[in-house]
């Protein structure tokens, strides 16, 4: 959605262009992804977004999701040895 | 006058819903109580640090210390659906937007934009107690075909407010009209601008529709009252033509 920016700045200075508005770039860096802001030029500005995939939820919420495998199944007789 | 058919191509290609509250400090303790309870429909999570730079002509006069060169950074909880639906929690405000949804509440549709709100406001509202929401918002972006960049062929598709007598399609290479409307309890801002994608024109209509002071027991009526205002000026911009190329029967191959 911020990508997808609306300019209501009528402002600008010069004659014959107007701002088309800053462009966004993404860039991975490890398990990071950053987010950069160049100018209508593609000059640098900054970095406006730093993001990580996480899990938000502590040890004992992830556990009460999980599906606890039946031991059991792993010492079944086997038929042909009896 | 909302319609009552589910069209196989719909012009919407975003729709948002916003709800803003005060702001909650201790809404990070909660959060990994809320993915609980979100997470077979959103399994995916993220952190998000955004902030807003500023870039200003400061002019000879002004000092450039004075000018701020960054906002605050806000910290974002992001969770995503497997059908590219994004859930953004933040401190003061809550926002769900998707790109896949093809119809709001239509009860034969098994994929409703209606009930991915439901979903995820009930679940953070059974979590985070809020009385009283500060503001929420309900936004489509369409982006509509304009199979001939003539004013005529314009008129046949559009109810356009643009002054095409004045400034006709054919020469034109930009238009915007943007106007803030009240109505009862509820405010719309309402976007027609013509674009020029890839050498191809194409309107597009922005809906951004509000409710100020809502109960939080009354969101989704409200949400619903905002659809149907949305939907009622949609139906108002677009004509016949629109509705049969929404149902595959006319193509415009500068489309898409």
């Amino acid at each position: 959605m911020d990508n997808a920016k609306i300019t209501d700045d009528f402002s600008a200075g010069g004659t014959g262009t107007h701002d088309p508005g800053p462009v966004f770039i993404e860039y991975p860096i490890g398990a990071f992804t950053a987010t950069v802001q160049l100018s209508p030029k593609g000059e640098f500005v900054g970095i406006v977004e730093i993001k990580v995939n996480k899990d938000f939820r502590n040890f004992r919420q992830k556990i009460a999701t999980k599906v606890h495998p039946d031991v059991a199944d792993y010492f079944k007789d086997d038929e042909s040895e009896a | 006058m909302p319609s009552a058919e589910v069209f196989s191509r719909p012009t919407v290609k975003q729709v948002i819903f916003q709800m803003t509250y005060p702001n909650l400090f201790f809404i990070e303790n909660k959060i990994g109580d809320f993915q609980q309870t979100i997470i077979d429909r959103f399994p995916e999570s993220s952190l998000i640090y955004r902030q807003q730079l500023v870039l200003a002509d400061i002019g000879p006069e002004a000092k450039l210390e004075e000018i701020p060169t960054a906002g605050p950074t806000r910290k974002i909880w992001q969770f995503r659906s497997p059908d590219q639906v994004i859930l953004n929690v933040l401190s003061d405000s809550l926002d769900i937007s998707s790109s896949s949804h093809k119809t709001y509440d239509h009860p034969d549709s098994g994929h409703r934009f209606r009930d991915a709100i439901e979903f995820a406001v009930g679940k953070f509202l059974s979590i985070v107690k809020i009385p009283t929401l500060r503001r929420v918002g309900l936004r489509y972006i369409d982006e509509c075909p304009i199979p001939e960049q003539t004013s005529d062929a314009f008129r046949k598709w559009y109810k356009s407010v643009f002054p095409l007598d004045r400034f006709p399609l054919e020469n034109a290479t930009e238009m915007d009209f943007k106007a803030v409307v009240q109505k009862d309890d509820y405010y719309l801002r309402y976007i027609e601008s013509l674009k020029i994608k890839n050498g191809k024109a194409m309107l597009v209509l922005d809906f951004d529709g509000y409710a100020e002071k809502v109960r939080s027991e009354d969101y989704l009526a409200r949400t619903d009252n905002l659809h149907d205002l949305i939907a009622a000026e949609y139906f108002r911009t677009i004509r016949e033509p629109v509705k049969q190329f929404m149902r595959g029967e006319i193509e415009v191959p500068s489309y898409g």
